[in-house]
């Protein structure tokens, strides 16, 4: 036998004994290492709307929806075995005087953005124009124009340069779905024709991108029709009707159709590996986890969603063991039930108002409610609680989208031990806009919005728009000129 | 304080962090497969391969501050795993690789024997030779890349795959003649 048959016989042998997948919790731990921050970390996530993607636009109508119900702020108490005491809210200070500029100065409404690192971020206006920093906000890009003015959520940024983007018309059938990729900060967009999404027109619909890499993307879409409520649930339900998904390996160049994707847009990262996507509304309380960038996935029902079947409000991150760990809000609503899937509509849940913190033990086949906490709107944050990981089990709240008539500044809250226990650690001030998110508790960031409707605690309205960054707790904001 | 002070001491306080933990989050979505398959290559054993890619990913996250270009975190890291299957290799003193399960179809041109009498002289190698040749005939590296990976001289390198193959070759040709005979 020659040198070459040898070394041919042993490529062959070593390739054939080479495990072919990655033990799920190897991938579990490796994304606990760093205690990884979540990628999307609004705990109210106003945004991915599949019509606009204006966060501000969602959480308005959120905000006014919750107010026309007249939700009753009450923290009910259960008879689950594995409740823990619900920990007393913690007490507000008193008011703290504004420092915000006033808006004359930031005619620029912001209408998205992510920090893809505190050097690096992009904003999205009003105007559909994309804007870059690259030196933590000090200076910014020219306006540059989106590919489309009509995208589905937002464009996602790898870094400064590298980004990504997925568009679909509202109502043809089938709906082309396409994918935009810029390589120099959005200057230039190439288009990618993905595939087409079933559709009927008229329905809802919903499509998502993410990249883990320069190499390795996902499109998610779905398509919906109103239906019935699931069994047990009150109100109106979105029945699938169709959904689909395609992976690349080649930075977008060629996409592959996914065998079976899950049916939703409202996706979470903790790595770029882990993810996890929840219904859209309605669509039963299933949640997927996928450990490989999207590539396979593994759906588990959800202990408790509340009324409207779907949960909400989310924080989704890996503990340092590897166990996966997804916090939402129950609706406080009229019908649910604290067995998934029985509710009585009309009925209180014994977790309405409550936080439910569920894991997985599986990499999500199945989960487990592991504890609960009072949700944090009562304590001042109101309906637009914004809750940002900063790891695990360490987390800050906030708020925003005062109400008109407010003098309160919204809390800022921190807890070390995944919500169990919230300190009060500042307020946010007079902002008039949504908490964007923090770095630490000191270091954070909003978005004001020219709404003409809130006011300072002074009375002053407060026409303010665009973004600001604070380095004291949240106790001033200093707004960034464009 | 002027807000551009602010601003960069916003910066600075956030600074680095939020870039290292996407840095190796990117790092582990791209090498994390092939690390674990080279790791199970390197010590026979799936679970110590699961064991040792987590240590070494660990490591590299402490040490992420030493890493100079991310452009290079690949290679980086890399020589971490190395440094770590070659640790747990040696404490442990190997005589024996136990592979993992059997592919069906994968190399059907050999028989059993002759693919057991490969594995057996595959795991019958020292560490040295054991990575050296996993690094060359599986991640098909240039022998360059071995000794960057590795820290041996090229040359060492070229010794460790010659002697490597010799070995392999012996325990192969062992079995042919055995099979003769019968």
């Amino acid at each position: 036998m020659n040198d070459e048959m040898l070394e041919g016989l042993v490529r062959a042998r070593l390739r054939a004994n080479a495990p072919h997948d990655v033990p799920e919790r190897l991938v579990l731990r490796a994304t606990a290492i760093p205690q990884a921050r979540v990628r999307n970390r609004r705990w109210w996530q106003p945004g991915r709307s599949a019509a606009s993607g204006n966060r501000f636009a969602v959480a308005g109508i959120a905000l006014v929806a919750v107010l026309a119900l007249g939700v009753v702020l009450a923290i009910s108490g259960s008879d689950r075995p594995n409740d823990v005491a619900a920990p007393a809210l913690p007490t507000l200070p008193a008011v703290t005087g504004p420092s915000l500029p006033p808006g004359a100065a930031h005619p620029t409404r912001v209408n998205d953005g992510a920090w893809v690192t505190p050097a690096t971020a992009w904003l999205v206006d009003d105007s559909y124009n994309l804007r870059i920093t690259t030196d933590g906000g000090l200076t910014w890009s020219e306006p540059r124009p989106l590919p489309h003015d009509d995208l589905r959520g937002s464009p996602q940024f790898l870094d400064g340069s590298n980004g990504v983007a997925v568009w679909a018309p509202q109502e043809t059938n089938p709906l082309p779905v396409v994918v935009y990729i810029t390589h120099d900060g959005g200057t230039t967009w190439s288009s990618v024709n993905v595939g087409t999404l079933p559709s009927q027109a008229g329905n809802a619909n919903s499509l998502t991108v993410h990249f883990s890499d320069l190499a390795h993307g996902i499109v998610l879409g779905g398509d919906y029709l109103a239906g019935p409520a699931p069994s047990g649930h009150a109100g109106a339900g979105l029945q699938k009707q169709a959904c689909a998904g395609w992976s690349t390996a080649d930075g977008g160049a060629t996409w592959t159709p996914l065998a079976d994707p899950p049916c939703s847009d409202r996706d979470w990262w903790a790595s770029p590996l882990v993810g996890i996507v929840l219904p859209i509304s309605a669509g039963g309380p299933v949640a997927s986890v996928t450990l490989d960038g999207g590539l396979s996935w593994r759906s588990g029902t959800l202990p408790d969603v509340g009324v409207d079947d779907a949960p909400f409000s989310v924080v989704f991150t890996v503990r340092a063991d590897g166990t996966p760990r997804l916090a939402y809000r129950v609706d406080r609503g009229t019908a649910s039930s604290s067995a998934p899937g029985s509710a009585t509509p009309g009925s209180p849940s014994s977790a309405a108002g409550m936080v439910i913190v569920a894991e997985s033990h599986d990499g999500g086949a199945t989960w487990q409610e592991a504890y609960r906490f009072p949700d944090l709107e009562p304590t001042g944050l109101g309906p637009s609680t914004t809750v940002t990981a900063l790891g695990p089990d360490h987390w800050i709240a906030t708020g925003g989208v005062p109400e008109p008539t407010t003098t309160t500044p919204v809390p800022i809250l921190e807890t070390a031990d995944g919500g169990r226990t919230w300190t009060q650690v500042g307020t946010l001030g007079a902002i008039a806009g949504v908490s964007w998110g923090w770095f630490d508790r000191l270091h954070g960031m909003a978005l004001g919005q020219d709404n003409s409707g809130c006011a300072l605690p002074s009375g002053t309205p407060c026409h303010v728009s665009g973004l600001f960054l604070t380095n004291d707790g949240g106790q001033t904001w200093h707004g960034v000129p464009f | 304080m002027t807000l551009g002070e602010r601003m960069a001491e916003t910066e600075a306080a956030t600074g680095e962090r939020l870039e290292r933990e996407q840095a190796f989050g990117r790092l582990v979505a791209r090498e994390l497969a092939g690390s674990y398959r080279t790791a199970s290559l390197l010590l026979g054993d799936p679970a110590e391969a699961e064991d040792v890619t987590q240590e070494a990913l660990e490591r590299a996250w402490q040490r992420w501050d030493q890493l100079r270009d991310p452009n290079l975190a690949g290679a980086w890291f890399g020589r971490i795993l190395i440094n770590a299957c070659r640790d747990r290799l040696r404490s442990k003193q190997r005589s024996r690789v136990r592979w993992i399960e059997e592919p069906m179809t994968s190399d059907s041109a050999a028989s059993f024997a002759e693919r057991d009498a490969l594995d057996r002289a595959i795991a019958g190698l020292n560490a040295d030779q054991r990575i050296a040749l996993v690094l060359r005939y599986y991640l098909d590296l240039p022998v360059e890349a071995i000794a960057e990976q590795t820290g041996a001289p090229v040359g060492t390198v070229k010794s460790r795959l010659r002697l490597a193959l010799g070995a392999v070759r012996a325990g192969y040709e062992a079995q042919e003649r055995a099979g003769n005979k019968r």
